[in-house]
């Protein structure tokens, strides 16, 4: 898991020094470096691990920034020259996890500094059982989503029927819906997000026989392809049959359509009927009884 | 900082607050309102304004001070003040409903011009200290619910209201899927229900599948101007018919009249849900001879309600035959029908239930309450930590969205119960060279004729990069979250830069 870490500190040379030590030294770390509070403010602090702070920020002496500090799941207070007197009890007092006095010792910070991240994770694990196969799972569906079709997407081979489609559409909507991970760090949730658009995407494509149509046709085409393009707009015309999923009932329509033409329409309303068993709710089949049962003056 | 997370059913006639404790919704008392538990949401406003009295008192007393209580002000909460339906309810209420900015809707009270958040927020605060009493501690978080059929101002306006109450509002979440939640159908077998949500201001059908606690809304349609509100006034008008014809006057109501005259109705209505028989008699109602005034007496039974009202029911029946037809399933696929809110309560719509859905409708949970438990039960979601077996919502589009194109016609870019979140993306150019901005027009609603639909509001590409007309590519992304919340963003394709762009939403007062 990629840690995030703030340094609020008044001393813009001193800061960039500990940014640098601490991009060089932990593995996977992305720091928010301020020389002042205020711009913290405009940052998602829930997101972050810890904070280094340094007793003196831009606003003054660093309890002036109480408000914002305790807004971090954890915090290292680190006690520079000219700043004010302070002890080790005193930081704990305020609830530091860490404290340390300048001239600092490479070291000892560094180890403290991973002492708090490792914390932090297992905290949230506690508090929230996300776990980390179930975080795994969210980085690595969020990883491959741009490099596969949507079949692929749910883990299914390309064309397979709509019942499959469906059964890992709610399965992953049950894992990854991001109302699940409120209390997880922010980077999470925003994957969760977007995981579940995706699937959403997905589905109302898969789902839709008309625009299924077409996403076959993209994939047949070009086994490349990837998303749908939701500018194309479906036109039920082309082959309006292939709105009709049981392929059973395909063939009957196709019968009748045929019976139709010829001017058979008792036959032809005896084909769609058995049609109309097979799929339910099929708008085109119902318009085809439709017209036959005019037809016949029913 | 609390763990609770509250459920509130900010409904046009009342408003309810739950929250799940022991793993059990449980519905918050509100002392001294209807079964110390549903508070009217009416707010009264006495003393030049400085006191302000919500719930049942003001409900009670808004005969005394008709043009300073405000009730049923969620008709026309984020509404344009010039929709049509807007100005049939600013004449209908008896307090002062004025334009405000960007076309929104205003109300004036003692000279100062609130808005329809501010009043709603003041129930909000009740319901929120009514709570913090009941647990005993802050609560911040909420969750708001609304019509299904509620469009982005109006889901923007409810958020408003929260923030104004100080309640933190984790969702926006539809009132039909909020009962399904509470009934908890489909806990361990597939199961396919009609939520029939019929309340004093709106009306609402969705028809959900649900599947191992998994809630999908398969559709949703709606009408966010009818409700029990409308069968009142249905029957105002009949009575006012009723004097007209048999005594050959022109009745004039003045707004203290009208209130006593609504209390009436809405008195005929619930007892008529009871009895057989009601009698009505209001005193000094018919003008008559030398200023002086004749008291108005009449018998009700169900039989003549049914007349009265019946053309105001039909209606729900035309919304469910659109959702049953987007739902692709028929009447005779559902396990269970539902009954929600105030007006569900009549026998006469349990009839037309039974009737259209070919089968008794369902009722176990008090259909009043039914919105708020299951709001709570999604708080409690989302206030617990992570759970693969826990409620999980999956919400759809209840208009679509489309920009406005040449003459009637709209370019859809979301159909209508697509399912949330969803993004789409669309590219624009500029229409003229060196444009410095590009305007579209976004429609809600109506598919694709704009004058079936809604005009949303307006997005503004501003100072966009100096280019021959047709030249640039701006792809704007249009995101609807969780919520139901549009949020767009833009980026120049040929320079890969993020463009400014904004929202501006009609029915707001601020915009967006």
């Amino acid at each position: 898991m990629r840690k995030k870490i703030a340094i609020l500190m008044q001393d813009q040379r001193y800061l960039n020094s500990i940014e640098k030590f601490l991009l060089t030294n932990i593995e996977d770390c992305e720091c928010f470096a301020a020389t002042e509070a205020s711009a913290l403010s405009s940052q998602d602090i829930e997101s972050f691990d810890t904070l280094i702070v340094s007793s003196l920020v831009g606003e003054g002496i660093w309890l002036k920034a109480m408000p914002i500090i305790r807004k971090f799941k954890t915090f290292i207070l680190i006690a520079v020259q000219n700043g004010p007197d302070l002890t080790e009890a005193v930081a704990k007092k305020y609830g530091a996890s860490a404290f340390f006095k300048v001239p600092l010792n490479a070291d000892q910070v560094l180890k403290a500094v991973k002492e708090v991240l490792e914390k932090v994770e297992n905290d949230i694990s506690q508090f929230n059982p996300v776990t980390r196969d179930l975080l795994l799972g969210i980085e690595e569906t969020y990883a491959s989503m741009d490099n596969k079709n949507y079949y692929d997407f749910f883990g299914l081979p390309v064309n397979a029927p709509i019942v499959d489609v469906k059964r890992n559409y709610l399965a992953l909507a049950r894992k990854f819906h991001p109302d699940k991970f409120r209390n997880a760090a922010s980077i999470i949730k925003e994957k969760a997000y977007e995981i579940t658009k995706r699937a959403n995407e997905a589905y109302s494509v898969l789902a839709n026989p008309s625009r299924k149509v077409i996403y076959d046709k993209m994939l047949r085409e070009n086994p490349e392809t990837r998303r749908f393009d939701f500018r194309i707009k479906v036109s039920y015309d082309a082959n309006p049959e292939d709105t009709i999923q049981n392929q059973q009932a395909r063939r009957f329509a196709i019968m009748a359509k045929k019976a139709m033409d010829s001017g058979d329409y008792k036959s032809a309303l005896t084909q769609l009927k058995m049609a109309a068993s097979m799929e339910k709710n099929n708008s085109y089949l119902a318009e085809l009884i439709d017209e036959v049962n005019k037809k016949l003056g029913n | 900082m609390s763990d609770y997370v509250l459920g509130i059913d900010l409904g046009t006639s009342t408003t309810s607050v739950s929250v799940v404790q022991d793993g059990m919704a449980t519905v918050i008392p509100i002392i001294g309102e209807e079964d110390d538990k549903v508070m009217p949401s009416v707010v009264g406003f006495s003393n030049r304004g400085e006191t302000i009295t919500v719930g049942k008192k003001a409900k009670d007393l808004r005969h005394l001070n008709p043009v300073n209580t405000i009730y049923s002000i969620k008709r026309v909460i984020g509404r344009n003040f010039s929709h049509p339906e807007t100005q049939k309810y600013a004449r209908r209420f008896p307090y002062k409903v004025v334009q405000g900015r960007n076309d929104s809707v205003e109300i004036e009270i003692f000279g100062r011009r609130v808005t329809p958040q501010m009043i709603l927020s003041l129930v909000l605060k009740k319901a929120k200290r009514a709570a913090q009493e009941y647990l005993g501690e802050e609560v911040n978080d909420a969750i708001i619910t609304v019509p299904a059929n509620y469009n982005e101002a109006q889901r923007r306006a409810t958020q408003e209201a929260g923030r104004l109450a100080g309640l933190n509002v984790l969702r926006i979440i539809n009132e039909p899927t909020a009962a399904a939640l509470a009934y908890g159908f489909g806990a361990n077998r597939n199961e396919k229900i009609a939520v029939f949500d019929f309340g004093g201001g709106t009306f609402d059908i969705t028809i959900l599948e649900v599947n191992n606690n998994i809630f999908s809304v398969l559709a949703t349609a709606g009408d966010s101007f009818l409700g029990g509100d409308d069968i009142d006034a249905a029957i105002v008008q009949f009575i006012i018919y009723d004097i007209e014809q048999t005594y050959n006057v022109q009745m004039m109501l003045d707004s203290e009249m009208m209130i006593i005259l609504l209390t009436e109705a809405e008195r005929i209505k619930i007892e008529l849900s009871k009895e057989e028989k009601v009698s009505v008699l209001v005193k000094n109602l018919i003008p008559y001879k030398d200023d002086t005034y004749l008291d108005y007496e009449r018998t009700f039974d169900r039989r003549l309600l049914v007349q009265i009202v019946d053309p105001i029911i039909s209606r729900c029946f035309d919304i469910c035959k659109t959702a049953m037809a987007d739902s692709h399933l028929s009447v005779t696929d559902l396990d269970a029908v539902i009954m929600v809110g105030g007006s569900s309560k009549m026998p006469r719509v349990q009839e037309r239930v039974s009737e259209f859905f070919q089968q008794p409708p369902y009722f176990g949970i008090e259909s009043v309450l039914v919105i708020s438990m299951g709001a709570s039960i999604m708080g409690h979601t989302l206030s617990a930590g992570y759970s693969e077996t826990a409620p999980t919502l999956l919400d759809v589009v209840p208009l679509s969205l489309g920009v406005g194109s040449v003459g009637d016609y709209i370019e859809v870019l979301v159909d209508k119960n697509e399912p949330l979140p969803l993004e789409r993306k669309e590219i624009f150019t500029n229409a003229t060279d060196n444009a410095e901005n590009v305007r579209i027009s976004i429609y809600q609603g109506g598919g694709q004729s704009k004058k079936q639909a809604h005009l949303m509001g307006e997005l503004t590409l501003a100072d966009i990069r100096r280019a021959r007309r047709g030249e640039l590519k701006i792809e704007v992304t249009f995101e609807i979250d969780t919520n139901g919340v549009l949020n767009v963003s833009a980026v120049d394709l040929d320079t890969g830069r993020m463009q400014k762009i904004t929202l501006n939403i009609l029915g707001l007062e601020q915009g967006a």
